[in-house]
């Protein structure tokens, strides 16, 4: 998954938040808002990046190297990020005007080309010749992708991408009308959700308010908690864990068992932690941000989970993988296969979620894992309803014991999986 | 939302300083644990 090279212990990102609060917070004008939220954004992201050498851009300029100039702008962290912004929202614009499907494929395309170059290895792709000399005769030398990545990594782009693939599904669907450009600035890059998302529905972001309403003290205290919640997770509890129950998986025996369920808990409380800061600078701002978790330790069972862990990912992949393949899949086979396809729908949507972690085999049996585990959930389901009949299947559900069980078992599994991912490679 | 900071409406005073100073307590933890802190612990098992 994308870490952004966000410090919480600098101060950049705090005196942000706190001239983000200062500016948004007393506008009434929707427009003036938006605006000024883009332009945060903006800045937000020059300091992360680097901006452009202006002076020297000037001075070409002024000596009439008007392509010197802007390949000086352009090169820039900063510069690269709103050009990819200003191509997301002309594609956007050109998917809202309808001409064809082909806007459409080609916004799909570059994203995903985008996607591939973010999350290969750099190494793995010019280590082979016939890919270097295509990648080379497209232009896209080491030298050049390098800025690029690092831009991406910079932007979590992993995030960035799911939202532009929703705003793009949304558009062309004529469900919500394109954004206009600094709303593709807010949607695509909000600076609170760089680190680690969450993904927020480009149906949510349009639906929410144009002004937030006033900040009361109780608020503002309850984004302050929040934060400083996400910041004692992450800095002590989460830290704890590292540093007292984690070798990297090379402690050797049995305490690979252990120390299992501790990465889990390591990951599920570094995560959850950006979130609580996430959701807390939101709230502070007026903007509104979706929660990724909710207590997932209870789970008990897959599909259970998946609706209590990374939420804004496991709904993104409802609404844009899950639903149209088992949809499509329906149209075809009738209702009568509608377990099949269900357990179709499920395979596809894990699977690539797993190459949405990182493009490895470790990921894809990941994800073979989890959809694994959903489809056997889903059929056990299915089964029990049909031979207990309602209320006796209610009454296991209530039944204590098999709470208990099920809760472990699910933990279990979704601690294993994890190791499968994260195993250190030799 | 899952949380009960989503809850809207006023916050009573005394739980209003309650809770800030729990703020204040998480912040300072964050603040001696964050870096070193952990070292510490660490060395303590």
């Amino acid at each position: 998954m994308d870490r952004s090279p966000i410090d919480f212990f600098e101060s950049g990102f705090w005196c942000f938040l706190a001239v983000a609060v200062l500016v948004l917070v007393p506008i009434v004008s929707p427009v003036l808002r938006k605006w000024a939220w883009a332009a945060i954004n903006l800045a937000f992201l020059g300091l992360v990046l680097g901006i452009p050498d202006v002076e020297h851009a000037w001075r070409l300029l002024r000596q009439g190297a008007m392509g010197e100039a802007a390949a000086t702008v352009a090169g820039s962290g900063l510069g690269l990020a709103c050009m990819g912004v200003l191509a997301a929202w002309m594609a956007l614009q050109a998917v809202q005007r309808r001409r064809g499907n082909l806007p459409l494929v080609l916004g799909g395309l570059a994203v995903l080309a985008l996607f591939v170059i973010h999350k290969l290895p750099l190494q793995t792709l010019y280590d082979s010749d016939r890919l270097k000399e295509l990648l080379m005769s497209a232009g896209l030398s080491s030298a050049r992708v390098q800025p690029l990545r690092s831009v991406m990594v910079a932007i979590g782009f992993s995030y960035v991408a799911l939202r532009m693939v929703e705003a793009l599904r949304l558009t062309r669907e004529g469900r919500h009308p394109a954004p206009d450009l600094p709303s593709t600035i807010n949607y695509l890059l909000p600076f609170h959700m760089l680190s680690a998302g969450p993904i927020q529905g480009y149906a949510d972001f349009v639906a929410q308010p144009g002004v937030s309403p006033p900040l009361s003290a109780s608020d503002a205290l309850r984004g302050v908690e929040r934060i400083a919640h996400g910041l004692f997770k992450k800095y002590v509890l989460a830290a704890i864990v590292d540093a007292d129950f984690l070798t990297g998986f090379s402690a050797p025996g049995p305490y690979v068992a252990v120390e299992t369920l501790f990465y889990y808990l390591w990951v599920y409380l570094d995560f959850s932690a950006y979130t609580d800061i996430t959701v807390g600078a939101g709230r502070l701002m007026g903007i509104a941000t979706p929660e990724n978790f909710n207590r997932p330790y209870v789970a008990r069972n897959l599909i259970d989970f998946w609706d209590r862990w990374h939420m804004s990912l496991s709904r993104f992949i409802y609404r844009n993988l899950f639903v149209p393949v088992q949809l499509a899949l329906l149209r075809r086979t009738g209702p009568q296969a509608a377990l099949l396809c269900a357990s179709a729908a499920f395979s596809v949507s894990f699977l690539l979620c797993g190459l949405w972690h990182e493009l490895n085999l470790r990921w894809v049996l990941w994800g073979a894992m989890h959809a694994a585990g959903l489809v056997t959930v889903n059929a056990y389901r299915s089964v029990l309803q049909k031979r207990l009949g309602r209320e006796r299947f209610n009454r296991y559900r209530e039944h204590r014991g098999i709470r208990l069980a099920a809760i472990i078992l699910t933990q279990v599994f979704v601690a294993s999986s994890l190791l499968v991912a994260s195993w250190p490679r030799k | 939302m899952s949380d009960s900071n989503s809850k809207n409406g006023p916050i009573p005073a005394w739980r209003f300083v309650l809770r800030l100073t729990w703020v204040v307590i998480q912040l300072l933890l964050v603040y001696w644990l964050g870096e070193s802190g952990v070292q510490f612990v660490y060395q303590g098992f």
